[in-house]
């Protein structure tokens, strides 16, 4: 009954789509806005019913539907049964959807007042996307299609996918990556628009920003959970693997990047507009490109749980279409949009190009590792594969400048600037850099080129942003009355997004150099050294869980003086429904380091493998990312003011 | 490309892992053992390298390649050994010739044309 | 798929002699079959290889993969045997010469010692059809 509404829900939320869209093609104002109107709404309220419909059906356990047959189980915990909804490849659709609805609704609801075609023509993209994706779900992918006989219980779900990062980590991505097609729909309606005049353009500009802000802030923290994830779940003590899914959330996130920046350049100097626009563009056709990678089943990985062939050309035409109409707009529209001046390269707006070059030079290169198989084995038959040594060697040394540009970005002022001046100005960073930087090796006790460019990175993306606090103090006070101009501002968001980039460079430095590495044969009573810790392996229990039995290690850890640090309680899980079995490590975590156990096979006369990580400043990851994604939802609220838009 | 996954279940259903005994006695030939494993994939697992993997296989390539390593045979001749076996697919960093001429190149040619266009930007805002 | 078959010595399962790759696979199209008694698959595709053997005369050799001599005779035994020479390969390392992800693979060589074909998996009656047309392929040309 329920899934049978959720059926139809669909329906209505297409025909709601479909008139949005249709309704946006007339000519009349008033009609269009009472149209528009009830087509925004109808949308949200229906998809969100839909979706509703099929939480319920998960919650209650309702086999006649074939996704909660082939994904839930009525022992899994009710948190789990949930999260199952968007856990698998119809039912993620469903969420994109109700996002994309969210999204439709917000456009038509912050601006629906202001410039009129503007609104209108980026309502008719965003109908037309939505509707793309409504018959996608329909056709190929319904979540309420029914089975008969009802079968007694469901068939469970990957228990490894039961986790709580894991539950609330495909949701922040969707935001994500539908977050972008806000973005894509504005670009496209900037650019089939007819006005010439500068200033009424730039306006419009603004009305972009919120929307690509949440979409950036969001995939942020979305491919962070991701990472903590993989962190603890998959047990070998890395968070990134440069897995072809990995990298389909990385590489919109990295044109992300550049169009954030980009828009401020807008605002702030009403430049860099034409790139603005192509990489709204490019960011959208990214993430659906990313959702065909994954869903079509071409690459199998962890993630990849989707294999239909007619899904994976139904959103292969869906892209061809949009990228075809989006791109052909670009090229024809955009020349008005050009800089009317070259920036140049000793300036904030100079800073801000070479990141948008770098970012897609480094989008270029991950997207070719990531098809390249593909392409290869299409052509030759060969397989080949592009594994993390490639990613490693091609993509962190483009990345290194990019950085520096980073640090020296916010020393710059939105003006040309002095070279010689610049590198006064930068002597005391260079101490800085220098001091900081012996201070680290010194703590790390080796020596290692990567681990020294890190660091060097660290330092100076840090001690720019701590002069710069600084000057900015005392020079505005004593230069208030002179060239504003020529004192480079920085705003909070920025100061704190960059400090969670220096964090992050940090933590990703020396977790990935300087982590150590024990992998023993241990009995229980016996005990091992990592660096000045002490690890006794006290005993080893069965225990039950809630749906699962496991062996759970017990590991007492004390420090120098001997005294006892904490217990660690490594697992190996067996989930007797799928007969599936998972490893859970157990972590301690502190501000210096991480220790990482994982309990492996063995029996008890020969003793069980164990491993064991020293994973220094880890958490610096987590912190650098989450004050990324603060600076992201700061920038929010400071451009979100939708009085100050109206034109 | 998903018959990895399905093959796997063919396997003995005893899960392996690495194990301290494989380690060679000598560190410094253990470490190069351990880098080359880490450059090898898992062929019947999901994108992870033999040294994660737990695999029977997985196991059997660690022990191959730790015997060859100790027999004072050099990393690149052990790599061809595993290439001629099962295809270019077991290399986790894709080998530089002819087919893999452009994913090697391509990154390059896009910095230099970044860099080009920076400069370009730069020269030309000197004119006004 | 064309190789040169690895060379490689093991010892037979049911007599002394050693095998040796060089003296083999020079004569007949062979099939080479990858087989372990703990290994559910091979149980499944072995009425198939049976029938390979002895409905189509075709010669299947069978590398006894991992396993102990004795399970695998009484296998053997109790299933029939259809290979013309069974040989041991306890440490997997003939498997890994001939680049086997998992067993049950079976190979076709054609006479003069090539690999032409690799079946992954279980044989069963779709890739017993593909099996004969290929062999019979091989032969007319």
């Amino acid at each position: 009954m329920i899934a049978t509404l959720g059926n139809f829900s669909i329906w209505l939320s297409l025909l709601f789509a479909f008139t949005q869209f249709v309704s946006s093609l007339q000519k009349n104002n008033k009609k269009i806005i009472k149209f528009n109107t009830i087509a925004a709404i109808g949308l949200l309220l229906f998809s969100m019913l839909s979706f509703l419909c099929l939480i319920y059906s998960y919650i209650v356990s309702d086999f006649s539907v074939s996704n909660v047959f082939q994904n839930s189980h009525t022992t899994k915990p009710l948190i789990y049964k949930i999260s199952a909804v968007w856990g698998n490849h119809e039912g993620s659709m469903l969420l994109w959807i109700l996002v994309l609805a969210i999204f439709n609704f917000f456009i038509f609801k912050l601006y629906n007042k202001i410039n009129f075609s503007f609104v209108t023509n980026s309502l008719k993209i965003q109908a037309f996307v939505t509707l793309g994706f409504l018959f996608f779900t329909l056709l190929t992918s319904n979540p309420f299609e029914k089975i008969f006989p009802v079968p007694e219980n469901g068939l469970g779900f990957n228990p490894i996918l039961q986790d709580p990062a894991l539950a609330i980590h495909p949701p922040l991505l969707y935001i994500g990556y539908v977050g972008f097609s806000a973005a894509f729909s504005f670009s496209v309606a900037i650019l089939l628009g007819k006005d010439k005049k500068l200033e009424n353009n730039i306006l419009l500009f603004d009305c972009m920003r919120p929307f690509v802000l949440a979409a950036w802030t969001f995939l942020t923290i979305g491919i962070a959970f991701g990472s903590i994830w993989a962190y603890y779940e998959l047990g070998w003590g890395g968070w990134w693997f440069w897995d072809p899914v990995e990298n389909a959330s990385f590489m919109p996130w990295l044109l992300g990047t550049a169009l954030v920046h980009s828009l401020i350049a807008v605002k702030k100097k009403k430049i860099l507009q034409k790139w603005v626009l192509l990489l709204a563009i490019l960011s959208f056709l990214l993430s659906v490109i990313g959702t065909f990678l994954v869903r079509s089943g071409i690459l199998t990985s962890v993630h990849a749980f989707a294999l239909d062939p007619s899904r994976g050309i139904y959103i292969l035409a869906f892209i061809a279409i949009i990228g075809t109409y989006s791109l052909t707009l670009f090229f024809l529209n955009s020349k008005k949009f050009s800089d009317k001046k070259y920036v140049t390269f000793l300036s904030r707006e100079g800073s801000i190009l070479i990141n948008n070059i770098i970012m897609i030079i480094v989008c270029a290169s991950v997207f070719l590792g990531t098809v390249y198989p593909l392409i290869i084995e299409s052509f030759t038959g060969n397989k080949i594969s592009v594994g993390e040594p490639y990613y490693n060697s091609i993509v962190v040394p483009i990345m290194i400048p990019a950085l520096i540009v980073m640090g020296v970005g916010p020393l710059l002022s939105w003006n040309d600037i002095n070279f010689t001046k610049l590198l006064k100005n930068s002597f005391p960073n260079f101490i800085f850099v220098f001091i900081n930087t012996t201070f680290f090796v010194w703590i790390f006790g080796s020596f290692n080129i990567f681990g020294l460019i890190g660091i060097i990175l660290f330092s100076w993306i840090l001690s720019n942003i701590i002069f710069t606090l600084i000057s900015n103090y005392s020079l505005i006070k004593s230069l208030k009355a002179l060239n504003k101009n020529k004192i480079p501002k920085i705003t909070n968001s920025m100061l704190i997004a960059h400090v969670g980039v220096a964090l992050l460079i940090l933590g990703v430095t020396a977790s990935s150099v300087w982590q150590k590495e024990k992998i023993i044969r241990m009995k229980t009573g016996e005990s091992i050294k990592i660096n000045n810790y002490q690890v006794v392996f006290k005993e080893l229990n069965e225990i039950k869980g809630e749906n699962y039995f496991a062996l759970q290690g017990k590991f007492l850890v004390y420090d120098k003086k001997k005294l006892l640090i904490t217990e660690l309680n490594p697992e190996n899980r067996i989930y007797p429904i799928t007969n599936n079995s998972t490893t859970e490590a157990a972590i301690h975590t502190n501000l210096k380091r991480d220790l990482y156990i994982v309990l492996g096979d063995g029996n008890s006369d020969k003793g069980r493998v164990i491993r064991i990580y020293y994973n220094p400043l880890v958490i610096w990851i987590w912190i650098g990312a989450l004050l990324i994604f603060m600076g992201g939802l700061i920038s929010m609220k400071n451009n979100y003011n939708p009085s100050k838009n109206s034109i | 490309m998903f018959f990895t996954l399905v093959f796997s279940i063919f396997f003995l259903n005893e899960a392996y892992s690495v194990d301290p005994e494989e380690f060679l006695q000598n560190s410094k030939l253990e470490l190069r053992a351990r880098n080359i494993t880490k450059n090898i994939r898992c062929l019947v697992c999901q994108n992870q390298s033999i040294d994660e993997s737990s695999a029977p296989l997985a196991k059997d390539l660690r022990l191959l390649i730790r015997e060859k390593v100790e027999e004072g045979h050099p990393d690149s001749e052990i790599y061809k050994f595993l290439e001629e076996r099962y295809g270019e697919f077991i290399l986790l960093k894709p080998s530089f010739n002819m087919s893999n001429f452009a994913l090697w190149i391509l990154p390059f040619l896009f910095l230099f044309f970044g860099i080009y266009v920076i400069f370009l930007h730069n020269k030309k805002s000197k004119n006004f | 798929m064309i190789k040169k078959t690895p060379e490689f010595k093991a010892t037979r399962l049911f007599n002394d002699n050693t095998f040796v790759s060089k003296n083999e696979f020079k004569k007949d199209i062979t099939l080479v079959n990858f087989f372990a008694t703990w290994c559910g698959p091979c149980r499944d595709e072995h009425a198939y290889i049976k029938k390979l053997s002895q409905k189509e005369g075709i010669k299947v050799l069978g590398i006894n993969y991992k396993d102990d001599p004795i399970k695998t005779k009484n296998w053997l035994k109790e299933l029939g045997n259809p290979y013309y020479k069974v040989i041991l390969d306890n440490k997997g390392n003939i498997g890994i010469d001939w680049g086997v992800y998992g067993i049950p693979e079976t190979f076709i060589v054609n006479s003069e010692g090539f690999i032409k074909y690799k079946f992954v998996g279980p044989v069963t009656k779709k890739k017993f059809n593909l099996i004969t047309d290929k062999i019979k392929e091989i032969e007319n040309q």
